[in-house]
């Protein structure tokens, strides 16, 4: 029995002894408060992802000094200093429509909210919120903070937060522009105790956080630094130009994710048309939100600036209500956006993560200029995916909201997200190997971007921005050996290489068993500045040389244009005190220095926008090119380096290959040189680092002379040149402090010269002279190449000679001496044309024509001759019968005819009286003599023609013709013939008296029934006038009388009288 | 007599200490139990109980109102006891006890214990009505299966017995307890002040009054309520009251429990027993008006039958 009690007592003890072995803590309480199963990453929640670190390490949006600048601004006279003096100043209790609703914000901080919220008639809206958090609760259930929003329970009054969307106050410290009748949102947070505003508060138990960041990081504002002197920062975009119009918005409330007290009149039946009418209060207060009317009144929303946010959630709660007109009473979202109405998939990614877990943030932000990041559709999403990964996946720092993200880690958002990512970006990319969804924690190595580094210079290789990340190991790939690193197993290395070319340097990183490894390329470059030396000036050196930037980064007119950017990157008067100076310098930096985050360099929108993310501009960084790379590089380091302000850059302009146009003797060129774009430069040197003269393409020596510089200490210079090559010229530039210098590498080539001969075809020549020449001007103007030196001559396989002599032969222009007798020749011409390095020989090849005779030939006037006909053939005295009368000669005067050479004259009759044939033909004496004298027979036009020449090829001039009328003399009418008749006695008795029929009465009477007229013209003969009766008779004595007085013999005036009235045509008159 | 089931309600196993001390607590007991000189004890005087009882609790949630919860529950418990004597007025006693709890409906709070326990006594002299002083270390362990429940139970305190005649005797406590459980609102502090009058009605019938008096730390489990988070000073989500969300909170309250019994001797070694227990617990602290009109507090009541059995 002993030995029983014995094993049985032992056994008991044993046991008790066992009590106390193990150590107890409370960690059933962490199971339970449901933290455990979810990562947390930086825990930077409500702080804008991209901080800039202050002097004292502290981010800057999150220090008190932020707050009291951001109150400064929005509050300059403290009237909102306490709770009392906002609900005052904001006219709460003064009547008019003014609601209070309490719930659970689910999605935002999970407070119980107590919101009373006013409108007052100039259209300003207040909301101030008590938030009521019931701390002690663990896992997150907090359904019960509505229960004490709802009884006030001071014991968990956390705080009230108040917006107002009201006009600003502007003061000295606005810029002249500030608009003070523009509504804009403005953040308070009073103490729950006191009532005095607060600066800093712990909205989510992850300690306090200053103000406005915690409000506006979820309301779509900015955290600009400070303006120097700790002034709240501008933001161009904003309408109003106010500081501390942080483009924030107010939040519209997503009532189905509420939560509500069973208590009367705390329902959500109770409170739904609440909630509406201040849902349509925050439309009120969107960018172009049109007219909203409720049981409360009507507002006009204010129309969207140019450039500021447009109102993108407006759709979202005019959906919840049913659409624009928001008829329903019910709140119900069922948003879903055109954009992400793009497949299952998509609409799936949207309800289970873009909703519950991006949107309410997001979709406040973004500007009319860009908008991506307010993921309103798929494809702005998918635009910020790699960012997406990043923030979620890797840093744990979005959601931006501890409960939201929590939340997120519990949901299936996560995989889906993850699933999505990898479908963007390549499987693996969010996902394990076995497909579980990556967490934040584990080490991620970033060893920075590629980059650019000075040859023989250290730089620094920085894998601080790598995460949870407890070890780090630098090394060199062995395919690119040649250079160093210095402290390998250091977050921070130092790389060096005496060599230019590509390094491949991989970054390890490691923490509990994880590792992760990440390679980036080391660009060494003999022109890159050193790292080490890189400041602001650099920086706005890259920023404002070229047109890259400045095009749109400029101030602009107000208000302010479509497509403003939000950042002005020229040297200007930023601080209105009419002088730009070194302020405005220091304000520059501070505005720059936004764009900078220190805790994840690359990410800085400096770095990300100029090389295309989402940047509504082009492109500076184009990362292909050695260019870009260097821009990068340069602003890459300056960050690495600490973003230091000052210094000063020397810019010798860009490299550039210049075809030069050498002239003169001996043959020279120049270069401007213009140091102007240097950045707070004092004084300037510029020097020839080094000169390579390329060779001759045409064989020639080089001059070798060397080349020298115009000006060197002047910011603008002049580069003097003999020489085609590579010329490096270095300026070298001071503030008084820092120093520091440019090379520009100037290509110096030279047109290859094109030479270029003319005329060319058919060249018709003037001649002139006897013997008569010519001249052809051999042209080389055509020539390009800037042609130093001309040679002129005949084409050895053509006819050389043919076409004259060339005089000039080495001009530009020649000339060449044409004979007459060339024309119709055919040659061909070489022009050999040289500039200082290049020779080009040219042909042309053309046929001598002559450009005419140059001959006018002149015959004289045309006009009327009147003349009187005899009969030249007179026998015995007696005119023969068969006489051909003939007129006295006309001159033919060709004298007045010009031209060059010798003329030869050919005259002719080319038409003449149809009668005037055969024995009636004119005729020409001389006809080959400048003068000749034509002979008629007949009256009547004559056309003589004469013909010039002088044995070169006639043209029409050549040709002249006169009209000749020839009439006959007057007096020779049939009037006076017949007085003839009676005093020559022919009417007397016995001859031709009158009534006489036989002879026939030459009295003038009617005998018969014939008159004179006809009894005369009866003997008459119009073909051979010298036969006609009326005149042989009287002259022959023949038809039965004697020769009549002045028929023959040596008066034959009656004879040539009626001879003259029949060739002039027998007429009566 | 023990208040059982739920807690709080096993004053036993409070008591004071931190790890370290425990550990060099159950150390020191069994080194002195197998390693000190068996001159003084005579390990024939090892005494055994085992017990066995069934219990029905009205309020195993130590709650108000509609949070009330009942239940049932089983029990087996093995003690040991060994007198040391240590001289002619005084002994060391050693007791160590395991044993078991097994609920009907609310299976996380089934659990199995170990105690041990040493008490130096001492007896000025040997007359009947000498009382009996004593000054005793309690150290305990709990394996529940609620999570946040395991965890030590320590307690320290002076005790007095005293034959007040032939038939009546007294016995009297005053402790100081210590919980440290796996959650924080299972931490539990308090100072009890109990005494016991034992009346033998014959002999083999007992009847026994007990009373205690609790300041300190109290554990109650209810549904969320504006009223508990206001006055609460540790809770958390339960995780053996799963029907609906139920929070365990940790008060500061003042405890009142009344026992009576009636015992009756099988034997030599075995007697039935059958108690009834009522406890009144009430916060210290009430919420503010704006929340509630009504007092917090609870009532809890038990019936427990047992046979306990002696060798």
């Amino acid at each position: 029995m002993n030995h029983l009690r014995v094993a049985i007592f032992t056994l008991l003890f044993a046991c008790a002894g066992f009590i106390g072995g193990c150590g107890q803590g409370n960690s059933g309480d962490d199971a339970a408060a449901g933290t455990a199963a979810v990562r947390l990453g930086l825990d930077r929640f409500l702080l804008f992802p991209n901080p800039i670190v202050d002097a004292s390490g502290n981010f800057q949006t999150n220090t008190n000094a932020f707050a009291q600048a951001y109150y400064a601004a929005v509050d300059p006279y403290g009237e909102r200093g306490t709770l009392s003096g906002w609900m005052s100043r904001n006219q709460f209790g003064t009547g008019g429509p003014e609601f209070v609703a309490v719930f659970r914000d689910v999605r935002d901080l999970g407070y119980g909210r107590r919101m009373r919220g006013r409108r007052n008639t100039d259209g300003s809206i207040a909301f101030f919120v008590e938030n009521y958090n019931v701390s002690t609760v663990p896992g997150g259930y907090s359904l019960v903070n509505v229960d004490a929003a709802v009884v006030r329970d001071t014991q968990w009054h956390v705080g009230t937060n108040a917006i107002e969307w009201s006009p600003a106050q502007c003061t000295v410290a606005d810029p002249p522009d500030c608009a003070a009748s523009v509504k804009f949102a403005k953040y308070f947070n009073f103490d729950p105790t006191t009532g005095q505003r607060q600066n800093m508060l712990d909205l989510d138990g992850r300690g306090q956080k200053a103000m406005p960041g915690v409000c506006i990081s979820c309301h779509g504002g900015r955290a600009d630094p400070l303006t120097p002197q700790s002034t709240y920062a501008l933001v161009e975009n904003s309408l109003s130009r106010k500081r501390g119009d942080v483009q924030a918005r107010l939040q519209g409330f997503d009532v189905d994710s509420f939560e509500w007290s069973m208590t009367p009149g705390f329902t959500r039946a109770d409170q739904e048309s609440v909630l509406k009418i201040f849902n349509q209060w925050v439309l009120c207060s969107y960018p172009g939100g049109g007219s909203v009317s409720g049981s409360w009144g009507t507002c006009s929303a204010p129309p969207a600036g140019a450039n500021e946010w447009q109102g993108t959630a407006a759709t979202l709660i005019q959906d919840w209500y049913g659409g624009p007109a928001m008829p329903n009473a019910q709140f119900s979202d069922t948003y879903l956006p055109a954009g992400w109405n793009t497949g299952a998939t998509n609409v799936q990614l949207y309800r289970q993560v873009v909703a519950p877990f991006c949107r309410t943030c997001h979709l406040l932000r973004g500007t009319a200029n860009q908008s991506d990041i307010d993921f309103d559709s798929e494809v702005k999403f998918r635009s910020y995916a790699s960012r997406i990964k990043t923030h979620v996946f890797d840093r744990g720092n979005m959601p931006l909201a501890f409960l939201v993200y929590q939340d997120f880690w519990k949901s299936n958002g996560p995989a889906i997200l993850a699933n999505y990512i990898d479908s963007i970006l390549g499987a693996g990319t969010a996902t394990t190997s076995s497909g579980a969804v990556k967490q934040p924690g584990r080490p991620i190595a970033d060893p920075g971007p590629n980059r650019m580094v000075r040859t023989g210079a250290n730089a620094t290789l920085y894998g601080g921005d790598s995460l949870f990340a407890t070890s780090y190991s630098w090394t060199l790939d062995s395919a690119t050996p040649g250079a160093t690193i210095t402290n390998p197993d250091s977050a921070t290395a130092t790389f060096f290489s005496s060599f230019p070319g590509n390094y491949t340097v991989h970054l390890t990183v490691s923490n509990r068993g994880q590792s992760d490894s990440k390679a980036v390329i080391v660009t060494v470059d003999n022109t890159f500045r050193d790292p080490a030396t890189l400041k602001f000036a650099h920086v706005k050196n890259v920023l404002q040389t070229g047109s890259t930037c400045t095009t749109c980064h400029i101030p602009s007119a107000l208000p302010q244009l479509s497509a403003t950017p939000p950042i002005w990157y020229t040297s200007f008067d930023r601080n209105n005190d009419t002088v730009t100076d070194a302020t405005d310098d220091a304000w520059f930096y501070s505005e720059l220095m936004g764009r900078v985050n220190l805790t994840e360099i690359s990410d800085s929108s400096l770095l990300r926008k100029p090389t295309g993310n989402h940047h509504n501009g082009g492109s500076l960084f184009d990362l292909i090119t050695n260019a870009g790379l260097s821009n990068y590089s340069i602003i890459y380091n300056w960050i690495l380096n600490g973003a230091l302000p000052g210094g000063v850059a020397a810019n010798a302009g860009a490299d550039s290959t210049n075809n030069l146009v050498f002239t003169g003797s001996p043959a020279a060129a120049t270069i401007p040189l213009d140091g102007n774009g240097s950045i707070s430069a004092t004084s300037f040197a510029w020097t020839i680092v080094s000169t390579t003269v390329a060779a001759h393409p045409n064989g020639t020596s080089s001059t070798g002379i060397a080349p020298s510089i115009t000006n060197p200490t002047s910011a603008t210079a002049t580069l003097n040149v003999f020489d085609i090559g590579t010329y490096v010229v270095r300026l070298t530039v001071s503030n008084g402090t820092d120093t520091d210098f440019d090379d520009r590498t100037i290509t110096m080539t030279e047109t290859p010269v094109v030479a270029s001969a003319s005329p060319s075809g058919t060249v018709a020549v003037s001649f002139s002279g006897t013997p008569l020449t010519g001249t052809i001007s051999l042209d080389s103007s055509g020539s390009t190449g800037n042609p130093l030196t001309y040679a002129w001559s005949y084409s050895p396989s053509g006819l050389s000679g043919a076409c004259g002599t060339i005089s000039n032969a080495t001009s530009a222009t020649a000339t060449l001496t044409v004979p007459s007798s060339a024309v119709g020749n055919t040659c061909t011409f070489v022009l050999t044309a040289s500039n200082l390095t290049t020779t080009d020989p040219g042909t042309t090849t053309f046929t001598i024509a002559s450009a005419g005779s140059g001959i006018v030939a002149n015959a004289g006037a045309s006009g009327s001759v009147s003349r009187t006909f005899t009969n030249p053939s007179v026998t015995l005295g007696i005119p023969d019968s068969t006489g051909i009368p003939v007129a006295p000669t006309i001159s033919l005067v060709g004298s007045a005819s010009t031209g060059p050479g010798t003329l030869t004259y050919t005259w002719s009759v080319i038409a003449m009286p149809a009668n005037a044939t055969l024995s009636y033909a004119p005729a020409i004496a001389s006809p080959n003599s400048v003068n000749a004298t034509l002979t008629v027979h007949r009256k009547g036009l004559y056309t003589v023609q004469l013909v010039v020449d002088n044995g070169l090829p006639p043209g029409p001039s050549n040709t002249a013709t006169r009209d000749i009328t020839v009439d006959v003399t007057v007096g020779n009418a049939f009037t006076n013939m017949k007085s003839t008749f009676v005093s020559r006695g022919c009417t007397s008795a016995g001859c031709h008296q009158s009534g006489s029929t036989l002879p026939p009465s030459w009295v003038d009477e009617t005998v018969g029934v014939l008159t004179l007229y006809q009894r005369v013209t009866a003997r008459v003969n119009a073909t051979d006038p010298a036969s006609s009766l009326i005149v042989t008779c009287p002259s022959g004595g023949t038809c039965g009388m004697g020769q009549q007085t002045g028929f023959h013999d040596a008066d034959v005036t009656s004879y040539t009288q009626f001879l003259n009235w029949i060739i002039d045509g027998a007429q009566n008159n | 007599m023990q208040f059982k089931g739920a807690v709080p309600r096993d004053s036993a196993r409070q008591g004071t200490g931190s790890d370290t001390s425990r550990r060099l607590f159950a150390a020191a007991m069994a080194y002195a139990m197998f390693w000190a000189p068996s001159a003084f004890a005579d390990l024939n005087d090892i005494r055994f109980r085992l017990t066995s009882d069934v219990t029905y609790d009205d309020n195993i949630s130590r709650a108000r109102k509609e949070d009330k919860l009942h239940d049932s529950f089983g029990a087996l418990n093995l003690g040991a006891s060994l007198p040391w004597q240590l001289s002619g007025t005084s002994r060391l006693v050693i007791n160590g006890n395991v044993g078991g709890e097994k609920f009907k409906r609310y299976s996380g709070l089934d659990r199995l214990y170990a105690n041990i326990q040493g008490e130096l006594q001492y007896r000025k002299s040997g007359q009947f009505s000498e009382p009996i002083w004593g000054v005793f270390v309690r150290q305990g362990e709990d394996w529940y299966d609620s999570t946040l429940r395991d965890g030590y139970r320590t307690a320290a305190g002076f005790s007095v017995r005293k034959p007040v005649t032939d038939k009546l005797f007294f016995f009297s406590a005053i402790a100081y307890n210590q919980r440290d459980g796996r959650s924080k609102v299972f931490d539990t502090k308090e100072v009890s002040l109990r005494a016991n009058l034992d009346y033998s009605l014959s002999r083999r019938q007992t009847l026994y009054l007990g009373l205690e008096g609790r300041d300190g730390d109290i554990v109650s489990t209810a549904r969320p309520n504006l009223a508990y988070f206001d006055i609460a000073k540790a809770l958390i989500l339960d995780d053996v009251f799963t029907d609906t969300t139920r929070f365990s909170y940790r008060f500061k309250a003042y405890t009142g429990i009344v026992t009576l019994g009636y015992n009756f001797a099988l034997g030599e070694h075995a007697a039935l027993d059958l108690a009834y227990r009522a406890a009144y617990s009430r916060p210290h602290e009430q919420p503010p008006s704006v929340v509630t009109a009504d007092t917090i507090d609870y009532v809890d009541n038990q019936v427990t039958l047992s046979i306990l059995i002696r060798f």
